[in-house]
């Protein structure tokens, strides 16, 4: 069985930084280099005609913001999942792009072998996560408790038993791996509950975009016909 | 403006003296229908203290007082007179039409007793015998020759005695007795309640605003109503001269409640003038006392006129002060009291005094009305005057409490500016505290290890990793909740695992759910993270261990902190533990830190 090989786009307006991520990708068996960009511009248009696999950006590029190119491309490449770089992967920033459609996020100063596997893991059905950015996800998902009647998506169906365990575990601390051995699954489950929680936080923004705007009165259309 | 008020004013006094003029001249004048006699040629015999007086002839009115002061007795009054003028209708009743007789009396005709009031023989009775008498009889009675005998008894200072009798067909003189009943009883009635509405209307001010100027106007009110009242009551509820004294006694309040009106109006009165109105009430008791013990009406008499003496005084010197303190107020006051005054005076002189004025009607209880109507008008200004002062008290208070309300408002953002300030230094200062003991040590080394130029390029690489991780622990702890060590202990791990999956060593998590450190803060918080990234480099660094474990528990309701390797032990004079014993005391954690054999136990009790 051969191994699928990954399509990857990267934009990232230092070229320092661009030519090491660049490096990385093309070291790994499993990647090869799509389009290198550094300014947003290019790149949207880029995607406008074609399709990869992997996105790497950056978020503060010099004509725009990565979230544009993140929340067009969630929207019409599902089949490209988004990686963030960031020098801290402070919490704030990863799950503001979390929420736009991000699967996570990549340290600048990971070491190239690190790179690859994030990016490889990512396709495997991985999302990288931090016990921070655990902690916040719980805190959020859980404040929706009092939700408003007419929101769709409610707070305990964003959230199963499991998947809370396993957040839990994860701000407290715990790997992947120590996680599997206390519950008694795979690893690879581990992960995809994670990756679950980051598709449901997009969606349910979304949604939650949806009764803002519909608040406001610039869905009234849509509720006519329901 | 001032002159116009006291034009208004003077106006309205003149109109009221006019008025009262005109009622009492109402009241004097007397109209003889062509068949109606006047009878006033009498002889009178007296019985005073048991001594028979000798018979004498007088004219009607005969006045007990006048003829026979401070003493009690009988008198028969006998009148002749010839047929009265005939009658249309032969059988037509007559009648006898008295304004007043008292106290107790008989009157007999030709020998037929055709009316009596009261106890004749019981001294001081209750009757009061204050209306006019009409007596109605057949015309059968009347002879051509006729004897009428009226036998009284006289009280002491009660006003006894008998007014000129008119005798007439009743139908004529019904329509004057009519008349007369109505201006003597219909109109002091109408006096009386017009005082108890005025008190009313001073009693509801008053329990709207307590100023003693409406109490005692109401009180004043109230007591004259009393007094007004009195004048037509037939029964009274004492006997004389019982009664008398007590109508006394609540006089003297009236004139109390004046004066405290006065002073309300006119300002506090002099000492003297004070002390003056002082004796004069408080003798009251002894003037009651000497007129019981000596059976006399005298001392109430004496006192009556020191009492007017000293009000006319007082009158006076108001009159004088109003020149140079002139307000329509006072000016009314002191024109109502000198009406009420003359009033009274004139009521003395004609119908105690002197046997001509037997019968008329007195004065002082229409004029009383004159001084409540101005006593209403005062109150009711005060009344105004301290609404509208109130509401522009309320209106510059809501004013002042606006005016604060902006300066608290402008103090608190002040305030709040400067919170923010403060905040923001502290944060600098812990900002360039994590630089200097972090970040700021590591690029100095890495620097040095440059500049050396012996040092390998992976050497300088740790270093320059170890500052990076400081600067995202640094980040991690602005974002830490307070007193949550879970938090802070999976951020650590978290940061160190590159380091540590790069050093090869096997680490072993054992963290429960931890409680809130209490009493942690900012920088507690801080200095704990910084106290175990010193303890997880120092296993890194020196201790060529191949294990870590790392746990967090709950120990007699403390945190407990253990990070044990397996390492080569711990050098206990090193730089590193200095540092982490100064930041345990800092944050009030035990610190201690074991050679296990192998390796080392740091152990931390929060």
């Amino acid at each position: 069985m051969t191994e699928p090989i990954w399509r990857v786009v990267l934009l990232e307006d230092d070229k320092n930084t661009r030519t090491y991520f660049e490096q990385c990708i093309a070291a790994h068996p499993q990647l090869t280099l799509s389009a290198s960009f550094e300014a947003l511009g290019a790149a949207r248009s880029w995607f406008a005609n074609n399709s990869a696999d992997v996105l790497l950006t950056d978020l503060a590029l010099p004509d725009g913001h990565g979230l544009t190119l993140i929340k067009e491309l969630a929207q019409r490449q599902s089949g490209c999942d988004i990686l963030v770089v960031s020098v801290f992967g402070d919490e704030d920033t990863v799950l503001a792009c979390v929420e736009s459609g991000a699967v996570g996020y990549i340290h600048k100063d990971s070491r190239p072998a690190d790179v690859a596997q994030v990016i490889v893991d990512v396709k495997g059905g991985a999302s990288p996560i931090s016990p921070m950015i655990a902690r916040k996800l719980l805190q959020r998902l859980r404040a929706q408790v009092p939700t408003p009647v007419e929101m769709p998506a409610h707070a305990s169906q964003l959230l199963s038993p499991r998947e809370s365990e396993v957040l839990e575990l994860i701000a407290r601390g715990y790997a992947y791996s120590e996680i599997a051995r206390l519950q008694g699954v795979t690893m690879h489950t581990v992960q995809s509950h994670i990756k679950n929680l980051y598709s449901k936080l997009a969606v349910h923004s979304r949604s939650e975009a949806v009764f803002e705007a519909s608040r406001m009165g610039l869905l009234n259309s849509m509720r006519a016909t329901d | 403006m001032q002159s116009g008020r006291r034009l208004v004013a003077y106006g309205m006094i003149a109109l009221l003296c006019t008025a009262a003029f005109l009622g009492s001249s109402c009241t004097s004048r007397k109209e003889s229908g062509s068949r109606v006699v006047l009878l006033t040629s009498a002889s009178v015999t007296a019985i005073s203290g048991g001594v028979s007086q000798p018979s004498a002839a007088i004219s009607l009115p005969f006045h007990w007082d006048v003829e026979y002061p401070a003493r009690s007795g009988h008198a028969e009054i006998l009148l002749r007179f010839a047929r009265p003028p005939a009658s249309s209708d032969a059988k037509a009743p007559y009648m006898f039409f008295i304004t007043r007789i008292a106290s107790a009396y008989t009157l007999t005709l030709n020998e037929t007793v055709i009316a009596s009031a009261g106890v004749l023989h019981e001294n001081g009775d209750r009757w009061s015998a204050k209306q006019p008498v009409g007596v109605t009889f057949p015309a059968s009675l009347l002879k051509d020759e006729n004897e009428l005998l009226i036998k009284v008894r006289g009280d002491a200072g009660r006003r006894s005695g008998v007014a000129p009798i008119l005798l007439g067909p009743a139908q004529e003189v019904e329509p004057l007795r009519a008349r007369a009943y109505a201006l003597r009883v219909g109109l002091t009635m109408a006096a009386s309640l017009f005082s108890l509405l005025v008190a009313s209307f001073c009693l509801l001010l008053w329990l709207q605003q307590r100023e003693r100027l409406y109490l005692w106007a109401c009180i004043g009110e109230v007591i004259w109503a009393l007094v007004v009242a009195d004048v037509v009551l037939e029964w009274t509820p004492l006997q004389w001269p019982a009664w008398g004294l007590a109508l006394l006694m609540i006089r003297i309040v009236w004139v109390w409640a004046l004066y405290i009106i006065i002073e309300q109006v006119f300002g506090l009165r002099p000492r003297r003038e004070r002390f003056a109105m002082k004796v004069i009430a408080a003798s009251v008791p002894f003037v009651i006392a000497a007129t019981a013990l000596m059976n006399t009406p005298l001392p109430v008499q004496v006192w009556r006129s020191v009492a007017s003496i000293f009000m006319t005084i007082v009158m006076v010197r108001l009159f004088i002060s109003l020149r140079s303190s002139f307000t329509v107020e006072r000016l009314l006051l002191v024109s109502g009291i000198a009406i009420l005054l003359l009033a009274g005076i004139h009521d003395a002189f004609s119908s105690s005094l002197f046997s001509s004025g037997f019968g008329d009607s007195v004065w002082a209880k229409y004029v009383g009305a004159v001084l409540g109507l101005t006593i209403m008008w005062i109150v009711s200004n005060r009344f105004r005057h301290a609404r509208t002062e109130a509401a522009q008290l309320q209106a510059s208070l809501e004013q002042r409490v606006e005016q604060k309300e902006i300066e608290l408002r402008e103090s608190f953002t002040r305030l709040s500016e400067a919170e923010r300030s403060r905040a923001v230094i502290a944060e600098r200062e812990r900002i360039l505290r994590d630089m200097h003991d972090g970040v700021g040590a590591n690029l100095a080394t890495a620097m040095r290890q440059l500049e050396s130029g012996t040092a390998p390029a992976s050497d300088v690489a740790a270093t320059l990793r170890e500052s990076l991780d400081h600067l995202k622990l640094s980040i991690d702890a602005m974002n830490l909740p307070t007193g949550d060590v879970n938090a802070l202990l999976a951020s650590l791990r978290y940061r160190l695992q590159p380091r540590i999956e790069s050093a090869g060593l096997q680490v072993f998590w054992s963290v429960d759910e931890l409680p809130t450190w209490p009493n942690s803060s900012d920088i507690t918080m801080r200095h704990l993270q910084f106290l175990l990234l010193e303890a997880f480099s120092n296993v890194l660094q020196h201790a060529s261990a191949s294990s870590l474990t790392l746990g967090a528990h709950v120990a007699d309701g403390r945190i407990e902190l253990t990070l044990s390797d397996n390492g080569c032990g711990f050098d206990a004079g090193a730089k590193a533990l200095r540092s982490m014993r100064e930041r345990a005391n800092a944050i009030g954690a035990t610190l201690s830190v074991e050679n296990a054999e192998p390796g080392t136990r740091v152990r931390v009790l929060l």
